[in-house]
């Protein structure tokens, strides 16, 4: 029986990408000329989703090697591709348009704005044009570095077959994890929280580390499924595997909602003037509609789909699953994001999909460059315990 | 037990029981009796064994059922008494807040899904099965005792329309047990 | 074996030497039948447990009679022993849940050797938590005030109240911690019923065990009940110390009234419990030589889980100082500055030398594997995580925003009568527990066994 590999024809994809994805980065800059700020700020809406995919499945390959579990031996080549070096450094190299044009995103960049108000005054210790670019350099410079140490040993143990490589990886990732954890809390809040300045929220951390679980494991799931049949996942995707994933997909998505309605819950209750604004922003002016629809797609469904131990081991409800959890995340970020910016109530723009496209073509278009460097499915089982399984 | 047959000479006969030392042996003596035929039967172990409802042909799913269904009721009772209680028979305004403030009602709501759910898993579960019931007829069985420890029993019960007092005897004989016991049905 | 959603152990078994069922099921009812040779360690620390339990009683008394005015709590410090206690009881009670319920949906087999343990643990933590609130309340008497019934004053308990969510939430966790033990213990009294010798044990296990008589279509049912309740527990848990949390989060103090708090409630606790797991757990294996059963694999990743659940409650600190700082709110950083700098900052600072800093000894496999090192860290968590109670409860109070309104607060012999009596009370019901009842659940010992022991087909063979 002839198996079509997966992502075998690669290559004419990936030059069609990354030409849509300049000429979507063209009609960005022909929006940007015509009124600069709006285009910016769907710029940075693309970016803020591509950014937590991009950390998802770097956090992803961290917890595969820390938890070495089965289920991630499918997925583990997928969460390295999009959370790999080069689409962090992709991710780098987009954030200079908005570092070119900071004052018009982020009022504490403005010192015209600053000057007429206490709070950014006091708080410009620490967002300042200068430390805020330190930062950056250094947060990017340490996944980097984690992510391709990570990768370079998993891609050697699959041609040396040397089992300590594993120990260092789960040595590595074990301390990485922690690390990420914190550096992910201080980027998000450089880059989304400090939006409104003025507002914080110290779960914002734990928060969008969920949505980046969320979202990385639901873009992984999705890409395996959709390419199940094909070699050599076609013998990896078993009941069991669809199981774990719908379970896990399951867990991830209740406890995103738990992080998201205690958030909410006890900003609503203390009822504080410093934080309510928030959520009363994004509750009234077409804004709630959105948060509605994040509501039914990333906790109604799931929840009562999922709940069914025979639907997690079909492929199709899981796969449709994971699609309406993505569009979900596409709402939900907007939800985040845009409120901060477009204060006139709910509002898309012609420039907001063109964003995300020029985004998602130039990162889809690295994501499968990297995948075709290494086998799909690594030659090697996630733990010794599992070696000594399979040799029986 | 109603269903007893009457033997001529002897005692009324619940069933014939064999005992097994391992598992997999009764695993493979369960798939051999739903194979000939027997409905009437029910395997014995001192813990769950993977596989071995699946070797009897035996389904039940109502057990699920039951729990999604109190865990409903619970959680609409949940709510339902918070917005009587804040919206008709006491309200009262809480820092400006609606009567009807939802976000504040999810606590109490989960907490009473939970607690309905799982008290609708432990009697439903004990209810289906049966229990309590302190005493039973394989009680009485030689060696029943190890059934919680380390012995393994299969027992074809005579209100099978296939039961034959030497027939089955004989069959349960060939599954290869270490011995093959009469158990007595309840004296009424 | 190799199906396991996370793979627990690389190398060692979870039970070691060679066993059979019989001998599996001997080792632990045999510590309930055997009663007269339980070692003299059980005397010692069951008479200490009793006796603390008196002051218990006496404190509880005396309570009743004088009023709460014998404790040291006043304005502005209104909650302090009270609901710190209340608070780290609860917690120390959630390892339990975590163990028997997240472990079991995860097919983390080492569960199999604690869960029983840990799953008492949480009901005797979770009495002894609801005492003080009841306690508190001044008038124990009347605690059915706090459940909404129809009554002729036709007032309802407010349900927008945090307090009022705790009485769902702590009613709901007892009652359902209580049927989850229960329902794991039915098999075991039914094998304890069919061993005991004493007539009046046996009653009393055959009326427990309800007639279980292992039947494949009640385990088929028993096993999908089962895995359920422990997919309930586990959101359970965490409504649990979230409620908890919200106690204070849903609040507008500062110290209090941080989004932070769910998880970082939630990690603690688990964080408490494994040290009092391991705490009970490292004297109790060689004790009641269950080595075999408890093994160096089972405190190691008991250790693992204390150091991740330690990372998160560490991260909640470096969050707090974080954004009290980047807040530039003068009322968070009063708050930050207070903790580090006022009166009670020692208990501060010994409390990140306790959570932060000494259980970082854990990352070495070498720490984890040293027994005596490990039960120290687990008492240092356990302290520490009661000073950060005392941290979050009275030192928030203390200075509040009027100034005119600060003040000190300063626990009387009372407070420290009733909490050395909780724990009192904790260790007679543990020791009680460990002597009547099977301490490891022997259903689940032998299921694992028949899939991990080692196949010997050529003595199948002679047996066939």
């Amino acid at each position: 029986m002839a198996v079509v590999q997966a992502f075998s024809e690669t290559t004419r994809v990936r030059a069609a990408l990354n030409l849509f994805g300049v000429l979507a980065l063209g009609g960005l800059l022909a929006g940007y000329l015509d009124q600069p700020t709006p285009a910016l700020q769907s710029y940075l809406y693309a970016w803020i989703l591509f950014l937590v995919l991009t950390l998802g499945l770097l956090g992803l390959t961290l917890l595969a090697h820390v938890l070495k579990a089965q289920w991630t031996r499918p997925l583990l080549r997928i969460f390295e591709a999009g959370g790999g070096a080069p689409s962090l450094a992709l991710m780098l190299v987009l954030f200079v348009p908005i570092l070119l044009q900071l004052p018009r995103l982020y009022i504490w960049a403005d010192p015209e704005v600053v000057k007429q108000d206490h709070i950014l005054h006091l708080k410009q210790l620490y967002l300042n044009v200068p430390f805020f670019l330190g930062r950056l350099t250094f947060f990017f410079a340490v996944w980097m570095l984690l992510a391709a140490l990570l990768r370079r040993s998993s891609l050697r143990q699959d041609r040396t077959g040397d089992p300590a490589e594993r120990d260092y990886r789960t040595n590595l990732a074990s301390g990485g994890l922690a690390a990420f954890c914190v550096l992910v809390t201080f980027a998000v809040t450089d880059w989304v929280m400090s939006l409104e300045p003025h507002w914080f929220s110290s779960v914002y951390g734990i928060w969008f580390l969920t949505q980046m679980a969320v979202t990385g494991l639901a873009f992984a799931t999705a890409v395996l499924l959709l390419q199940a049949n094909k070699r050599p996942y076609a013998e990896e995707v078993t009941p069991k595997l669809l199981k774990d994933l719908g379970t896990l997909m399951f867990a991830f998505s209740m406890f995103w909602a738990y992080i998201t309605l205690s958030q909410y819950l006890i900003i609503y209750s203390a009822n504080l003037p410093e934080f309510v604004p928030y959520y009363l922003h994004r509750s009234q002016h077409g804004w709630q509609a959105l948060m509605w629809v994040v509501a039914a797609l990333q906790f109604l469904l799931p929840f009562f789909v999922l709940l069914s131990p025979a639907a997690k081991r079909n492929a199709r409800i899981v796969l449709g699953m994971v699609l309406v959890i993505l569009a979900a995340r596409v709402v939900d970020t907007f939800w985040i994001v845009m409120p901060a910016l477009r204060h006139e109530g709910f509002e898309l723009r012609w420039t907001d999909p063109v964003a995300v496209a020029a985004v998602a073509a130039l990162w889809f278009s690295v994501f499968l460059g990297q995948l075709r460097k290494g086998a799909l499915v690594p030659s090697y089982l996630p733990s010794k315990g599992a070696d000594s399984h399979a040799s029986h | 037990m109603s269903h007893a047959i009457e033997v001529t000479q002897g005692p009324k006969v619940y069933g014939y029981i064999a005992e097994f030392e391992e598992p997999e042996q009764l695993v493979e003596a369960a798939r051999k009796t739903a194979e000939a035929g027997y409905r009437d039967f029910d395997a014995y172990s001192p813990f769950p064994i993977h596989g071995l409802a699946e070797a009897m042909r035996f389904k039940d799913a109502r057990v699920p059922w039951i729990i999604f269904v109190c865990g409903i009721i619970g959680a609409a009772v949940g709510y339902g008494l918070q917005y009587y209680v804040t919206v008709f028979d006491y309200p009262m305004n809480v820092g400006g807040r609606p009567n009807h403030s939802w976000v504040q009602y999810v606590p109490i709501t989960f907490e009473c899904g939970v607690l309905f759910a799982a008290l609708g898993a432990v009697v439903g579960m004990f209810g289906l099965n049966g229990l309590p019931r302190p005493y039973h007829p394989v009680f009485e069985a030689k060696n029943f005792e190890r059934a919680s420890d380390d012995r393994f029993f299969l027992v074809i019960e005579a209100s099978d329309g296939k039961f034959d007092p030497e027939g089955t005897r004989r069959f349960l004989e060939g599954l290869g047990p270490v011995e093959v016991n009469l158990v007595e049905a309840e004296e009424v | 074996m190799a199906e396991t959603l996370t793979k627990p152990h690389d190398e060692e078994p979870l039970i070691e030497g060679n066993q059979t069922y019989a001998s599996l099921t001997e080792t632990v009812a045999g510590v309930v039948q055997r009663q007269k040779e339980h070692p003299k360690s059980w005397f010692v620390a069951f008479v200490l447990g009793f006796g603390l339990v008196n002051v218990l009683l006496l404190s509880i008394t005396y309570l009743v009679y004088m009023g709460i005015g014998i404790w040291g709590n006043n304005q502005p410090v209104a909650w302090s022993f009270d609901i710190i206690n209340f608070v780290w009881w609860i917690g120390i009670g959630h390892a339990g849940t975590l163990i028997s319920a997240i472990l079991l949906l995860m097919r983390q087999e080492w569960r199999t050797s604690i869960n029983r343990f840990a799953e008492a643990m949480t009901i005797f933590a979770v009495m002894c938590a609801g005492m003080y609130p009841l306690l508190h309340t001044g008038r124990p008497w009347v605690a059915y005030w706090l459940l909404p019934y129809p009554n002729i004053l036709a007032m309802w308990p407010q349900p927008r109240s945090p307090l009022v969510w705790d009485v769902f939430a702590v009613s709901t966790y007892m009652t359902v911690s209580i049927l989850f033990w229960y329902t794991g213990l039915v098999p075991d009294l039914a094998t304890l019923r069919d061993r005991v010798k004493n007539r009046f044990a046996r009653v009393l296990a055959g009326m427990g065990s309800l007639g279980w008589r292992g039947s494949a279509k009640h385990w088929m049912r028993y096993e999908q009940a089962y895995i359920i309740l422990a997919g309930l527990s586990t959101p359970l848990v965490l409504s649990v110390h979230t409620i908890v949390s919200f106690d204070f989060a849903v609040s507008l103090l500062p110290g209090w009234q941080a989004t932070i708090f769910p998880p970082y409630f939630v990690a603690g606790a688990v964080y408490a419990g494994f040290a009092m797991v391991l705490t009970f757990m490292i004297p109790m294996r060689r004790w009641y030589r269950i080595e075999h059963l408890v093994t160096m694999n089972h405190i190691d990743w008991m250790a693992k889980i204390m150091l991740t659940t330690g990372l998160i409650v560490f991260y909640g600190y470096i969050v707090e100082v974080f954004y009290a700082w980047y807040s530039a709110n003068p009322y968070e950083q009063f708050m930050m500055w207070n903790r580090w700098k006022g009166p009670y900052a020692p208990a501060y600072w010994l409390l990140i030398v306790c959570n932060g800093v000494i259980p970082q000894l854990l990352w070495s496999k070498k720490n984890r594997r040293n027994l005596s090192l490990v039960f120290g860290i687990s008492l240092v968590v356990s302290l520490g995580m009661w000073l950060e109670r005392f941290i979050i409860i009275p030192v928030s109070l203390h200075r509040d925003f009027l100034p005119s309104s600060w003040g000190m607060y300063y626990p009387t012999i009372w407070d420290f009568a009733m909490f050395f009596g909780t724990i009192g009370f904790f260790v007679m019901m543990m020791f009680l527990f460990v002597r009547f009842i099977p301490m490891i659940s022997i259903f689940e010992v032998r299921e694992l066994w028949s899939r991990i022991r080692p196949k010997q087909p050529e003595r199948r063979e002679v047996g066939a």
